[in-house]
């Protein structure tokens, strides 16, 4: 038995180092190792026993175990198999969306993609920094579409095996069976938020400055132990302002490293090579909400350029559990070859009007001024999951903001975010006895 | 017995303000109790005019608050506020224009900015960073190093090259303060207030010297250029400067900035305080416009005597409106009338959304109430400190050992 297990460990350790080999974190840490081993803390007569304990006094070990972490997050959302009637909303759904984006190039005489000529591209590369100053018109686009359109879309999903019981109350918009019988079965489907942990802030009794103070202090303990999942455990309950740009950053596993700016810069490249329809719309719904907001303006020109790189990232489509619906476009004027087709949009995501605001917490917790910095934000979808946890709020807020992600990623997310719907309406009493029947 | 208004200032603000409370607006001629005015206060404040308010009028200036409103006075006001300054920085052409040129030497390098003293919204103001401009600049003028024949003196202070930035661009900050005392002093400051962004990315090159989009936050000035967003004016509530300073910067140095204004305002009043010709009848309410430079260090540009009551926005109209509203909250004795005999204390409730900066009545109470102090210091300076440190609400919420050193270093930063 134990042998088994032994070789259960091996095989995953062989398959992590497999996969961590061509991540961009590999590099750095394999260079420091290096480093170490050549240092004097590693002794050549006990060579394996000193290079762990060099390891571990370096915070490497640390390290290694927040790529581990990392690693499993990305694993975890890969196996999921979805519902087969809301894959099929969902592709209908996306189908619509790519409809309406054609149409509108029809009707403007315009092409999703194509390449950037010299000129565009010197004129965009040299406004990059002040994009609110680039001048395109775009006065004849409009959003693809606002988040009422796709909340009208939610409210009227009905699935053909659900059944209206008799004596269940009218729950106006929700037609979707249940997947548990019981509260007990709920609580062990959703163990997570039925750990009757509160929020910190909300309806608590004393001072709230104090409560921060107390807050802020362990916040920079968890921060010198340097290990994401603790950092994790940390935001479930809430996590002060000061703190919350290095918490997720931890969680999240970026920060300024030199791979992440070539990542970005990568991203940045896209850009100003091909010029895709889909910027048009990011250019129009900031200029549609960001320009005109006393709150936003501010960051008017960081969030050109997050926006237009973020829609560039496909890993963002990649590490989506439900993969949605995107389209293969060939380039103006060329052959319809492998390299002349790209996947549109890049990132699977099409803004919808306002999606711009959601960026809202990551600039004023990011400081805007470095391009590191803004290499960080990229991972934006990963902030929003952070967001949901920080944010002090009511269950009421927190599935606002889960129907924002929903709407951001489109069908993804639309099995959790009923049955979370449902959960919280069990939370509040009432309803509780409709489950046990 | 009803409560009447006069002001000259047709503001919807104001009026709106005061009818709100069921007072009467009348003419300057009737008989008044509450005056708001601009032009025609200072005929009445003469000898000449032959008039006397009475124990129930009350008025929104102070006979001379050019003392603190005008920049060359301020400058020397402050100046007199602390003898032992070691390094200048402001001067007054062309009265100090020798000394300014010493100064200038000894850094050649440094860009300087010129204001008119007399005039606002930006007006008459630019840079130089080379003497020959500056004399360039008195050649055109036409009587410049003559004081007595010249028509406009100027203040030359070195330009703040190093401001904080937020989005690339360069920013003020316009803070409210009330004042119903001199002597003795007793001043509030408003929780509210906004930063006023330039609309054009910041520059400190040579080449951008003389585009004022770039250099000056006055509303006036940006509102002509071609970025001015009519929708939020390019104003940004000071709450939101807060946030972001707390996640950017932490909360800890973003809480000592904030003291620090409230420190710098303090003194800004204390110093002008013995030549403000006080007045019983009188209340004022300053705009202060302040820069915060890179390393969180606040610096006082100006004070406005007349801050505009203008609504460039719908949260600016909201915001003008709440401090009309909690001006005449505080002025106004709890008996609802004015009396020039109360003794200025308002309740808590009355303060609404304006926190005490200082107090002295409150002050010399504590100072009665408090015999056998341990803590007693010899300096009047330092015990007023300490003693406003421990009045304002805003800063006693820190821990205790934070506060001397709080003191001391703003006395020392002033």
């Amino acid at each position: 038995m134990d042998e088994i297990k032994d070789k259960g460990i091996h095989h995953t350790a062989i398959k992590i180092c497999e996969d961590l080999q061509p991540s961009p974190a590999y590099v750095g840490l394999y260079k420091e190792i290096q480093k170490l081993v050549s240092s004097q803390h590693v002794k050549y007569d006990d060579f394996k026993d000193s290079l762990t304990k060099a390891i571990k006094d370096n915070g490497i070990e640390c390290q290694l175990r927040n790529n581990i972490y990392h690693w499993v997050r990305v694993k975890n959302t890969e196996s999921v198999t979805g519902h087969v009637f809301f894959k099929k909303a969902q592709v209908h759904w996306d189908k619509r969306i790519h409809k309406s984006l054609n149409s509108m190039c029809n009707e403007l005489g315009i092409d999703l993609a194509k390449l950037r000529s010299t000129a565009e591209r010197n004129d965009l590369m040299e406004k990059w920094s002040e994009m609110s100053n680039y001048d395109v018109d775009v006065s004849k686009y409009r959003p693809v579409y606002a988040p009422k359109d796709f909340l009208e879309v939610l409210l009227n999903l009905k699935d053909p095996s659900f059944v209206h019981k008799d004596g269940e109350p009218e729950w106006e918009f929700s037609f979707l069976p249940l997947e548990v019988k019981d509260l007990e079965d709920l609580r062990a489907l959703y163990t997570e938020f039925s750990r009757g942990e509160q929020i910190l802030g909300t309806g608590l009794v004393g001072s709230q400055a104090a409560l921060e103070e107390e807050r802020i202090i362990l916040g920079e303990k968890v921060l010198t132990k340097n290990y994401a999942p603790v950092a994790q455990e940390y935001l479930k309950r809430g996590c002060p302002r000061s703190l919350r740009a290095k918490m997720w950053s931890l969680v999240l596993g970026v920060g300024g490293k030199y791979t992440q700016q070539e990542y970005f810069h990568n991203l940045k490249n896209h850009v100003l090579q091909y010029d895709l329809m889909i910027d048009k719309l990011v250019i129009k719904d900031i200029q549609l909400t960001a320009s005109n907001d006393d709150q936003y303006f501010v960051f008017e020109d960081v969030l050109y350029q997050i926006m237009l790189c973020f829609s560039r990232d496909g890993t963002i489509i990649k590490n989506l559990k439900n993969q949605p619906g995107y389209m293969q476009v060939i380039l103006k004027g060329k052959q319809p070859t492998a390299e002349n087709t790209i996947t549109f949009p890049p990132s699977g995501v099409i803004p919808f009007h306002g999606f711009t605001i959601f960026l809202f917490e990551v600039t004023v917790s990011l400081n805007s001024k470095s391009i590191d910095n803004i290499a960080e934000a990229v991972s934006f979808p990963l902030f929003l999951f952070a967001l949901t946890w920080t944010r002090r709020s009511t269950s009421a807020v927190v599935i606002r903001i889960i129907i924002q992600i929903y709407k951001k990623a489109k069908a993804n997310f639309i099995k959790k975010w009923y049955s979370g719907h449902r959960d919280s309406r069990i939370g509040n009493g009432g309803t509780v006895t409709q489950c046990h029947q | 017995m009803k409560v009447t208004f006069c002001t000259d200032l047709d503001k919807s603000v104001v009026v709106a303000n005061c009818e709100k409370r069921g007072w009467v607006q009348v003419g300057p001629e009737d008989d008044w109790l509450i005056a708001k005015k601009e032009d025609g206060y200072k005929s009445l404040f003469s000898v000449d005019s032959g008039y006397r308010m009475n124990d129930n009028q009350i008025i929104n200036h102070f006979p001379n608050h050019y003392e603190i409103s005008r920049k060359d006075l301020l400058v020397k006001n402050i100046k007199r506020y602390r003898r032992d300054l070691e390094k200048e920085v402001t001067f007054v052409l062309p009265a100090d224009y020798n000394m300014f040129v010493e100064e200038y030497r000894k850094a050649p390098q440094s860009t300087w900015i010129m204001k008119p003293c007399g005039r606002s919204q930006g007006s008459g103001i630019f840079l130089i960073n080379k003497l020959s401009k500056l004399k360039r600049w008195s050649r055109e003028s036409k009587n410049p190093f003559q004081p007595q024949l010249s028509k406009e003196s100027y203040v030359i202070s070195r330009y703040i090259e190093n401001p904080l930035l937020i989005g690339g661009k360069k920013f003020d900050l316009r803070l409210y303060v009330l004042v119903t005392s001199f002597r003795p002093l007793k001043a509030y400051q408003f929780k509210h207030g906004f930063c006023r962004f330039c609309t054009v990315k910041y520059d400190s090159s040579v080449a951008e010297l003389d585009n004022m989009y770039v250099h000056l936050t006055n509303v006036s000035v940006q509102k002509h250029g071609s970025e001015y967003n009519a929708l939020h004016g390019g104003k940004m509530s000071v709450q939101n400067l807060r946030l972001y300073l707390e996640s950017t910067r932490g909360k800890a140095v973003t809480e000592t900035l904030f003291d620090q204004i409230s420190w710098l305002i303090t003194h800004s009043l204390k110093a002008v305080a013995p030549v403000i010709a006080t007045d019983r009848h009188c209340f004022e309410c300053y705009g202060y416009d302040i820069i915060i430079d890179n390393k969180l260090k606040p610096w006082l540009i100006e004070v406005n005597a007349s801050p505009s009551l203008t609504s460039t926005t719908a949260n600016d109209r909201i915001l003008k409106h709440k401090l009309l509203d909690n001006i005449l909250s505080i002025i106004i004795p709890p008996c609802g009338y004015p009396d020039v005999r109360w003794n200025k204390i308002p309740s808590r409730e009355a303060m609404r959304d304006f926190d005490l900066l200082i107090d002295e009545d409150l002050i010399h109470l504590q100072e009665e109430m408090e015999t056998g102090d341990k803590y007693t210091v010899k300096q009047t300076m330092y015990r007023w400190n300490r003693y406003a440190l421990f009045n304002c609400c805003r800063i006693s919420c820190l821990p205790n050992k934070l506060k001397p050193n709080l003191a001391e270093r703003c006395v020392l930063e002033l």
